[in-house]
Protein backbone atom coordinates (compact mmCIF):
# COMPACT_ATOMS: atom_id res chain seq x y z
CA UNK A 1 0.00 0.00 0.00
CA UNK A 2 2.86 2.16 0.25
CA UNK A 3 3.88 4.20 -2.80
CA UNK A 4 5.69 1.57 -5.12
CA UNK A 5 5.35 3.35 -9.06
CA UNK A 6 8.09 5.71 -10.15
CA UNK A 7 11.17 3.75 -8.76
CA UNK A 8 14.57 2.50 -10.45
CA UNK A 9 14.51 -0.61 -12.33
CA UNK A 10 16.85 -3.34 -10.93
CA UNK A 11 19.59 -4.18 -13.16
CA UNK A 12 19.41 -6.39 -16.06
CA UNK A 13 16.88 -9.41 -16.82
CA UNK A 14 16.45 -10.38 -13.27
CA UNK A 15 13.34 -10.40 -11.40
CA UNK A 16 12.58 -6.91 -11.23
CA UNK A 17 12.50 -5.40 -7.65
CA UNK A 18 11.53 -1.78 -6.32
CA UNK A 19 14.37 -0.45 -4.69
CA UNK A 20 13.75 -0.68 -0.54
CA UNK A 21 10.85 -3.03 -1.07
CA UNK A 22 11.45 -5.02 2.02
CA UNK A 23 10.73 -1.45 4.07
CA UNK A 24 7.28 -0.96 2.05
CA UNK A 25 6.26 -4.34 2.95
CA UNK A 26 7.22 -3.14 6.73
CA UNK A 27 5.80 -0.09 6.67
CA UNK A 28 3.01 -1.62 4.44
CA UNK A 29 2.45 -4.64 7.32
CA UNK A 30 2.83 -1.58 9.99
CA UNK A 31 0.21 0.41 8.74
CA UNK A 32 -2.58 -2.55 8.50
CA UNK A 33 -1.73 -3.60 12.43
CA UNK A 34 -1.91 0.28 13.48
CA UNK A 35 -5.36 0.46 11.66
CA UNK A 36 -6.79 -3.00 13.89
CA UNK A 37 -4.82 -2.60 16.98
CA UNK A 38 -6.53 1.41 16.76
CA UNK A 39 -9.88 1.06 18.52
CA UNK A 40 -8.56 -1.16 21.26
CA UNK A 41 -5.41 0.93 22.33
CA UNK A 42 -5.02 3.70 20.57
CA UNK A 43 -1.23 4.44 22.00
CA UNK A 44 -0.29 1.22 20.43
CA UNK A 45 -1.57 2.36 17.24
CA UNK A 46 0.03 5.40 17.75
CA UNK A 47 3.47 3.84 18.27
CA UNK A 48 3.50 1.99 15.17
CA UNK A 49 2.69 4.92 13.41
CA UNK A 50 5.70 6.52 14.61
CA UNK A 51 7.27 3.18 13.75
CA UNK A 52 6.74 3.48 9.82
CA UNK A 53 7.37 7.75 9.71
CA UNK A 54 11.03 6.59 11.25
CA UNK A 55 11.64 3.48 9.00
CA UNK A 56 10.80 5.93 6.21
CA UNK A 57 13.30 8.37 7.41
CA UNK A 58 16.05 6.06 7.83
CA UNK A 59 15.64 4.62 4.36
CA UNK A 60 14.77 7.62 3.00
CA UNK A 61 11.62 6.32 1.16
CA UNK A 62 8.85 8.34 0.74
CA UNK A 63 5.07 7.66 2.32
CA UNK A 64 2.27 7.85 0.00
CA UNK A 65 0.47 10.86 0.47
CA UNK A 66 -3.16 9.02 0.81
CA UNK A 67 -0.94 6.78 4.09
CA UNK A 68 0.59 10.07 5.06
CA UNK A 69 -2.95 11.79 5.45
CA UNK A 70 -4.70 9.15 7.49
CA UNK A 71 -1.97 9.54 10.30
CA UNK A 72 -2.35 12.46 12.97
CA UNK A 73 0.49 15.22 11.85
CA UNK A 74 1.04 15.25 16.18
CA UNK A 75 0.84 12.16 17.51
CA UNK A 76 0.79 10.10 14.57
CA UNK A 77 -2.20 7.78 15.63
CA UNK A 78 -4.40 6.34 12.54
CA UNK A 79 -7.43 8.45 12.08
CA UNK A 80 -10.82 6.29 11.66
CA UNK A 81 -13.89 8.34 11.70
CA UNK A 82 -15.80 7.92 14.74
CA UNK A 83 -13.07 6.02 16.23
CA UNK A 84 -10.28 8.18 16.86
CA UNK A 85 -10.85 10.92 15.46
CA UNK A 86 -14.47 12.71 13.66
CA UNK A 87 -14.24 14.70 10.20
CA UNK A 88 -16.33 17.28 9.49
CA UNK A 89 -16.99 19.48 6.16
CA UNK A 90 -16.54 22.74 6.88
CA UNK A 91 -17.70 26.04 4.61
CA UNK A 92 -16.12 28.96 4.37
CA UNK A 93 -16.34 31.52 1.63
CA UNK A 94 -17.93 29.53 -0.43
CA UNK A 95 -15.32 26.75 -0.22
CA UNK A 96 -15.53 23.55 1.05
CA UNK A 97 -13.09 21.64 3.99
CA UNK A 98 -12.80 18.55 4.75
CA UNK A 99 -11.66 18.85 8.68
CA UNK A 100 -10.11 15.88 10.68
CA UNK A 101 -10.03 16.69 14.77
CA UNK A 102 -8.00 14.03 16.81
CA UNK A 103 -9.83 13.00 19.39
CA UNK A 104 -6.30 11.78 21.19
CA UNK A 105 -4.27 14.99 21.08
CA UNK A 106 -6.82 17.26 19.57
CA UNK A 107 -5.28 18.60 16.61
CA UNK A 108 -6.87 19.39 13.48
CA UNK A 109 -6.33 19.03 9.89
CA UNK A 110 -7.75 20.81 7.00
CA UNK A 111 -7.87 19.30 3.48
CA UNK A 112 -9.74 21.40 0.55
CA UNK A 113 -11.93 19.76 -1.30
CA UNK A 114 -13.93 22.03 -3.52
CA UNK A 115 -15.81 20.68 -6.60
CA UNK A 116 -15.03 22.84 -9.00
CA UNK A 117 -11.40 22.64 -8.50
CA UNK A 118 -8.80 20.07 -9.28
CA UNK A 119 -7.51 19.24 -5.87
CA UNK A 120 -5.41 15.85 -7.14
CA UNK A 121 -2.34 15.54 -6.21
CA UNK A 122 0.75 14.89 -8.25
CA UNK A 123 0.56 11.23 -8.12
CA UNK A 124 -2.60 10.69 -8.82
CA UNK A 125 -2.55 11.99 -12.21
CA UNK A 126 -1.82 9.54 -15.16
CA UNK A 127 1.44 10.99 -15.94
CA UNK A 128 3.13 10.54 -12.53
CA UNK A 129 3.13 6.59 -13.35
CA UNK A 130 6.26 6.05 -14.96
CA UNK A 131 6.94 2.42 -14.96
CA UNK A 132 4.71 -0.57 -13.28
CA UNK A 133 6.72 -2.75 -11.11
CA UNK A 134 5.26 -5.76 -9.50
CA UNK B 1 10.20 56.40 37.92
CA UNK B 2 6.89 57.44 37.57
CA UNK B 3 7.36 60.99 38.56
CA UNK B 4 10.48 61.37 35.16
CA UNK B 5 7.43 59.64 32.76
CA UNK B 6 5.35 62.03 33.69
CA UNK B 7 7.73 65.06 33.44
CA UNK B 8 8.59 63.39 30.37
CA UNK B 9 5.06 63.38 29.15
CA UNK B 10 4.33 66.86 30.19
CA UNK B 11 7.49 68.14 28.42
CA UNK B 12 6.60 66.17 25.07
CA UNK B 13 3.00 67.27 25.14
CA UNK B 14 4.69 71.09 25.64
CA UNK B 15 6.81 70.06 22.53
CA UNK B 16 4.28 69.75 20.14
CA UNK B 17 1.44 72.73 21.86
CA UNK B 18 4.58 74.57 21.24
CA UNK B 19 5.30 73.71 17.43
CA UNK B 20 1.19 73.67 17.32
CA UNK B 21 0.99 77.18 18.10
CA UNK B 22 4.25 78.37 16.27
CA UNK B 23 4.14 76.62 12.53
CA UNK B 24 3.48 77.69 9.89
CA UNK B 25 0.14 76.01 8.23
CA UNK B 26 1.61 73.50 5.83
CA UNK B 27 3.72 72.55 8.37
CA UNK B 28 1.13 71.48 11.18
CA UNK B 29 0.00 68.90 8.64
CA UNK B 30 2.85 66.99 9.33
CA UNK B 31 3.69 67.63 12.89
CA UNK B 32 2.57 63.82 13.57
CA UNK B 33 4.64 62.48 11.48
CA UNK B 34 7.55 64.19 11.46
CA UNK B 35 7.79 63.73 15.03
CA UNK B 36 7.07 60.01 14.72
CA UNK B 37 10.56 59.80 12.36
CA UNK B 38 13.57 57.33 13.19
CA UNK B 39 17.04 58.08 13.55
CA UNK B 40 19.16 55.55 11.88
CA UNK B 41 21.46 56.47 15.23
CA UNK B 42 19.23 57.64 17.69
CA UNK B 43 18.97 55.45 20.65
CA UNK B 44 15.38 55.55 21.24
CA UNK B 45 12.81 54.56 18.36
CA UNK B 46 9.62 55.79 18.37
CA UNK B 47 6.94 53.10 18.93
CA UNK B 48 5.55 52.45 15.72
CA UNK B 49 4.63 49.47 15.23
CA UNK B 50 5.27 47.59 12.20
CA UNK B 51 2.84 45.01 11.02
CA UNK B 52 3.69 41.87 11.28
CA UNK B 53 3.10 38.75 9.68
CA UNK B 54 0.45 36.30 10.57
CA UNK B 55 2.80 33.46 12.19
CA UNK B 56 1.87 30.61 10.84
CA UNK B 57 1.85 27.39 13.61
CA UNK B 58 3.65 24.84 12.73
CA UNK B 59 2.08 21.28 14.38
CA UNK B 60 5.23 19.99 16.06
CA UNK B 61 5.54 16.19 17.09
CA UNK B 62 4.42 15.57 20.86
CA UNK B 63 6.57 16.40 23.48
CA UNK B 64 8.14 13.35 25.77
CA UNK B 65 5.80 14.99 28.89
CA UNK B 66 2.40 14.91 26.86
CA UNK B 67 3.19 11.68 24.94
CA UNK B 68 3.80 10.76 28.52
CA UNK B 69 0.27 11.52 29.85
CA UNK B 70 -1.51 9.97 27.39
CA UNK B 71 0.02 7.30 28.49
CA UNK B 72 2.30 6.15 25.46
CA UNK B 73 4.48 4.77 27.31
CA UNK B 74 3.08 2.96 29.90
CA UNK B 75 1.84 -0.34 28.65
CA UNK B 76 -0.18 -1.36 32.29
CA UNK B 77 0.55 -4.78 32.83
CA UNK B 78 -3.00 -6.05 32.24
CA UNK B 79 -4.03 -3.36 29.89
CA UNK B 80 -4.03 -5.66 26.35
CA UNK B 81 -6.21 -8.49 26.02
CA UNK B 82 -4.80 -11.25 24.09
CA UNK B 83 -7.76 -11.86 21.72
CA UNK B 84 -7.65 -8.39 20.88
CA UNK B 85 -3.86 -8.84 19.41
CA UNK B 86 -4.57 -12.35 18.15
CA UNK B 87 -5.31 -10.79 14.54
CA UNK B 88 -1.83 -9.16 14.44
CA UNK B 89 0.09 -12.44 14.32
CA UNK B 90 -2.57 -13.60 11.41
CA UNK B 91 -1.62 -10.74 9.33
CA UNK B 92 2.27 -11.13 10.54
CA UNK B 93 2.31 -14.79 9.00
CA UNK B 94 0.89 -13.38 5.47
CA UNK B 95 3.70 -10.71 6.01
CA UNK B 96 6.72 -13.10 6.89
CA UNK B 97 5.49 -15.21 4.32
CA UNK B 98 5.65 -12.67 1.58
CA UNK B 99 8.82 -10.97 2.96
CA UNK B 100 10.92 -14.22 3.57
CA UNK B 101 9.46 -16.49 0.64
CA UNK B 102 8.07 -19.23 2.84
CA UNK B 103 6.63 -21.19 -0.32
CA UNK B 104 10.01 -21.99 -1.89
CA UNK B 105 12.19 -24.39 -0.03
CA UNK B 106 14.57 -22.92 2.67
CA UNK B 107 18.09 -22.35 1.18
CA UNK B 108 20.62 -24.54 2.16
CA UNK B 109 23.18 -22.67 4.90
CA UNK B 110 26.16 -23.16 2.59
CA UNK B 111 24.37 -21.67 -0.18
CA UNK B 112 24.84 -18.14 -1.05
CA UNK B 113 21.01 -17.77 -0.52
CA UNK B 114 21.13 -18.35 2.74
CA UNK B 115 22.74 -14.82 3.40
CA UNK B 116 20.18 -12.77 1.80
CA UNK B 117 17.73 -15.03 3.86
CA UNK B 118 19.24 -14.52 7.08
CA UNK B 119 19.49 -10.84 6.01
CA UNK B 120 15.54 -10.18 5.18
CA UNK B 121 14.80 -12.21 8.52
CA UNK B 122 17.01 -9.73 10.57
CA UNK B 123 15.23 -6.91 8.34
CA UNK B 124 11.39 -8.01 9.02
CA UNK B 125 9.34 -6.95 11.75
CA UNK B 126 8.79 -8.56 14.58
CA UNK B 127 5.45 -7.42 16.12
CA UNK B 128 2.71 -9.34 16.10
CA UNK B 129 5.38 -12.89 15.80
CA UNK B 130 5.06 -15.19 18.45
CA UNK B 131 7.26 -15.61 20.55
CA UNK B 132 8.71 -18.55 23.07
CA UNK B 133 11.44 -17.93 25.37
CA UNK B 134 14.09 -21.00 24.97
CA UNK B 135 16.55 -20.43 27.18
CA UNK B 136 17.72 -17.24 29.30
CA UNK B 137 19.97 -16.40 32.19
CA UNK B 138 17.01 -15.80 33.81
CA UNK B 139 15.48 -18.88 35.04
CA UNK B 140 11.54 -17.24 35.55
CA UNK B 141 11.62 -15.90 31.94
CA UNK B 142 12.35 -19.50 30.18
CA UNK B 143 9.31 -20.93 28.45
CA UNK B 144 7.18 -17.84 28.46
CA UNK B 145 5.11 -17.26 25.32
CA UNK B 146 3.54 -14.81 23.72
CA UNK B 147 2.84 -12.61 20.83
CA UNK B 148 5.40 -9.24 20.78
CA UNK B 149 3.43 -6.14 20.50
CA UNK B 150 6.14 -3.94 21.52
CA UNK B 151 9.81 -3.60 20.55
CA UNK B 152 12.61 -1.66 21.73
CA UNK B 153 16.42 -1.83 21.74
CA UNK B 154 16.86 -3.94 24.56
CA UNK B 155 13.66 -5.40 25.46
CA UNK B 156 10.71 -7.28 23.97
CA UNK B 157 6.65 -6.76 25.03
CA UNK B 158 4.95 -9.70 24.96
CA UNK B 159 1.15 -10.18 25.45
CA UNK B 160 0.64 -14.27 26.55
CA UNK B 161 -2.35 -15.98 26.65
CA UNK B 162 -3.34 -14.68 30.22
CA UNK B 163 -3.45 -11.21 29.45
CA UNK B 164 -0.27 -10.19 31.05
CA UNK B 165 2.04 -8.31 29.10
CA UNK B 166 5.67 -8.98 30.39
CA UNK B 167 8.86 -7.20 29.27
CA UNK B 168 11.76 -9.68 28.23
CA UNK B 169 15.07 -8.08 27.76
CA UNK B 170 16.67 -9.75 24.37
CA UNK B 171 20.41 -9.72 25.62
CA UNK B 172 20.24 -12.52 27.75
CA UNK B 173 17.74 -14.58 25.91
CA UNK B 174 17.65 -17.36 23.44
CA UNK B 175 13.94 -16.84 21.00
CA UNK B 176 11.65 -19.30 19.32
CA UNK B 177 9.60 -18.21 16.31
CA UNK B 178 7.02 -19.53 14.74
CA UNK B 179 5.83 -19.22 10.93
CA UNK B 180 3.41 -21.44 10.83
CA UNK B 181 5.03 -24.73 10.65
CA UNK B 182 8.41 -23.96 10.91
CA UNK B 183 9.95 -22.58 14.06
CA UNK B 184 13.34 -20.20 13.66
CA UNK B 185 15.54 -20.15 16.82
CA UNK B 186 17.10 -16.65 17.05
CA UNK B 187 19.78 -15.53 19.52
CA UNK B 188 17.96 -12.53 20.93
CA UNK B 189 21.84 -10.74 21.52
CA UNK B 190 21.59 -10.29 17.63
CA UNK B 191 18.67 -8.59 18.01
CA UNK B 192 19.65 -5.46 19.91
CA UNK B 193 19.17 -2.99 17.19
CA UNK B 194 16.44 -0.33 17.49
CA UNK B 195 13.56 -1.36 15.18
CA UNK B 196 13.38 1.63 12.99
CA UNK B 197 17.20 1.55 12.39
CA UNK B 198 17.57 -2.58 11.97
CA UNK B 199 15.86 -2.37 8.14
CA UNK B 200 19.58 -0.55 7.46
CA UNK B 201 22.16 -1.97 9.50
CA UNK B 202 23.90 -5.15 8.59
CA UNK B 203 24.25 -8.12 10.26
CA UNK B 204 27.20 -10.54 10.14
CA UNK B 205 26.69 -14.11 9.70
CA UNK B 206 28.15 -15.46 12.36
CA UNK B 207 28.39 -14.35 15.84
CA UNK B 208 29.61 -16.63 18.77
CA UNK B 209 27.22 -17.11 21.01
CA UNK B 210 28.32 -16.95 24.50
CA UNK B 211 27.81 -19.86 26.91
ZN1 LIG C 1 -3.40 13.23 17.30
Amino acid sequence: MASKEPEKKADGNRVKKVHGNDSFQRMNYLYQISKHIADKNPALSAYYGNLIVSVAKKNVLKIHPDIKRQFCKKCRCIAIHKVTATMKVKRKNKSKTIQWTCDICGTKRNFPANEKHDHRLWLEKPEAVLEVIN
Amino acid sequence: MSAEETFNKEAANAIVGFLKSNLSKSGQLTIESELKKDFVLAKKRSKTKKKKKPHKKRVRCLTRQEKKSIGFYTIPRNGVKYNDVLPLNKIWLKYINDVLELDKPIPDRTSKSWETFTQTLFRADFHGSMLNVVRSKCPSYVDKCGICIMDTRNTFKIVSQDNVTTTIPKRECVFEIFLGKQKITIFGKNLCVRPAERSTKKIKGHIHPDL
